[in-house]
């Protein structure tokens, strides 16, 4: 029998062939895919910005939808942007055209980062549950970035009345921290062995959660 | 259930036009303010008697083109919206979406804007000097990372019953095989006849791709640019720029689009979206 399949994307933390090499450790999907005996399509990739995240997870669950995958994903940090997006574009074209075409200020540019964020993880539940897939996440890395003086209030206040945050089940804590304490190899800063431990138990016990509701939800 | 906020749905008159897209579409692009010329959208809201919202950027690609149209459809769910899109180029991309990777500051402390122009310009640098990055693949994905923005905007208007009418400035395969690293000058021959070539292939395989729909191009067949595009009387001199028969082109195009689609969305959105999702 065909296993079932695991659909992951993320940035380093989720990498596993990178942590496999650098330092022998098994990452959290390599752990999940074991415990729940799935396949695994790992799409993630050092440095990934949660655009990419994204854009990987809709483009294969688009793919493998009819064979009815789980879909993971952990998010990264927010600062990792997209010109394109918030900011600026960039002709490759031509060496120094750098086309501002949005204007920031700066009490305002935490709040804008962490909302193309917010946007990108609140299409990507969507999009993933409208298809009838079961989809399970976690914040990771996330965090409001602290990038000027007095910036961070303003962040909190705009965060709070977001359409994005508001149609997503975080709390102000996990967005302003990720809320991960798992253990990191040190130095370095990546989760260590009993880190991956920790977030492959989160995303499995998120998944149970889900079932447990659904067969609830049957019964009522 | 969709959180809509708490706004007052009594407070504001009820129809609001959206519209976004890049230089075609922005009335601050200075071109335009030096020739006394009325954007297109302007011209669609004087025409339809609504009040408009315009989040169109100079320099915009089409990922911004869907994120700011999104942003502006969530922060006013209460109104009664018609969202209408001029797409721009293919050539806009996102090089962090296409290859994955971006460069990373440990510094928070550092102007965002400085960092970001490095940071790109590094991975650009490495881009254009790297023969290998552009080939058929390149181009395929460049298609399908724009071809998603459509889709997933089309998606979430679906989603909210939202009347959509968009059409596209030029083809979703113009432009990309000339993206880089050749540059028009210097180009040889052989050089020239595997672009083309590229060009060739990637117009073949673009409706094989997941998020395309022959409903995105009900205005021109999707090898074609706009009309306008190409003629001289609807543009500013020297500048490639709708001049304001051009504009006034463009907003015929969207009314013609409304014309032949007086029907708003039915509510049965994921069952149609399945049937152009394939492989």
């Amino acid at each position: 029998m065909t296993k079932r399949l695991l659909i992951v994307s993320g940035c380093s933390n989720t990498e596993h062939e990178w942590y496999k090499d650098e330092f022998g450790i098994i990452a959290w999907p390599v752990i999940v895919a074991q415990e729940l005996d799935l396949k695994l399509l790992n799409l993630a990739r050092r440095g990934a910005s949660n655009h990419y995240i994204e854009n990987s997870i809709i483009d294969a669950a688009l793919k493998y939808k009819d064979e009815d995958p789980l879909v993971m994903a952990l998010w990264t940090d927010t600062k990792r942007l997209n010109g394109n997006d918030c900011y600026s574009y960039v002709d490759p074209k031509y060496n120094d055209q750098w086309i501002e075409f949005k204007d920031i200020e700066d009490m305002e540019k935490p709040y804008t980062i962490v909302k193309c964020s917010l946007r990108s993880i609140w299409r990507t539940k969507t999009i993933v549950e409208n298809l009838g897939l079961r989809y399970v996440d976690y914040l990771g890395d996330f965090h409001i970035p602290n990038l000027t003086k007095g910036s961070l209030a303003n962040a909190y206040k705009n965060i709070r009345s977001d359409w994005y945050f508001n149609n997503l089940n975080f709390t102000m804590r996990e967005i302003e921290s990720g809320g991960i304490d798992y253990t990191r190899i040190p130095i370095d800063g990546h989760p260590d062995q009993s880190g991956h431990e920790k977030i492959a138990n989160i995303m499995i016990d998120r998944y149970m959660n889900q079932l447990k509701k659904k067969v609830e939800f049957t019964y009522d | 259930m969709l959180n809509h906020g708490k706004k007052d749905i009594m407070s504001k008159s009820s129809r609001l036009l959206i519209t976004s897209g890049c230089s075609f579409s922005d009335p601050k692009y200075t071109i335009y303010k030096d020739h006394n010329i009325e954007v297109w959208p302007e011209l669609l809201a004087k025409e339809l008697n609504v009040e408009l919202l315009n989040v169109a950027q100079k320099g915009a690609s089409n990922d911004y083109i869907s994120n700011s149209v999104m942003d502006a459809v969530v922060d006013n769910l209460d109104r009664e919206i018609i969202v209408c899109v001029l797409w721009t180029g293919s050539n806009r991309l996102n090089f962090f979406d296409v290859d994955g990777h971006v460069l990373t500051s440990n510094s928070e402390s550092i102007n965002i804007n400085e960092s970001l122009r490095l940071r790109h310009k590094a991975l650009r640098d490495y881009m254009l000097t790297n023969d290998e990055f552009w080939d058929e693949n390149f181009d395929l994905r460049a298609v399908n990372f724009n071809l998603r923005c459509v889709w997933r905007l089309d998606n979430f208007l679906k989603q909210h019953n939202i009347k959509f009418y968009h059409t596209h400035v030029y083809s979703p395969c113009a432009g990309i095989v000339w993206i880089a690293p050749y540059y028009d000058d210097d180009i040889t021959e052989n050089q020239l006849l595997e672009q083309m070539e590229r060009e060739r292939i990637l117009i073949e395989n673009t409706p094989k791709n997941r998020y395309f729909s022959y409903d995105y191009f009900k205005s021109q067949p999707y090898t074609k640019n706009m009309k306008w595009t190409e003629d001289v009387s609807m543009k500013i001199p020297n500048n490639g720029h709708p001049n304001q028969k051009g504009h006034e082109s463009i907003k015929e195009s969207f009314m013609l689009l409304m014309e032949s689609n007086q029907l708003p969305y039915d509510g049965a959105h994921m069952s149609s979206m399945e049937n152009f999702v394939y492989d």
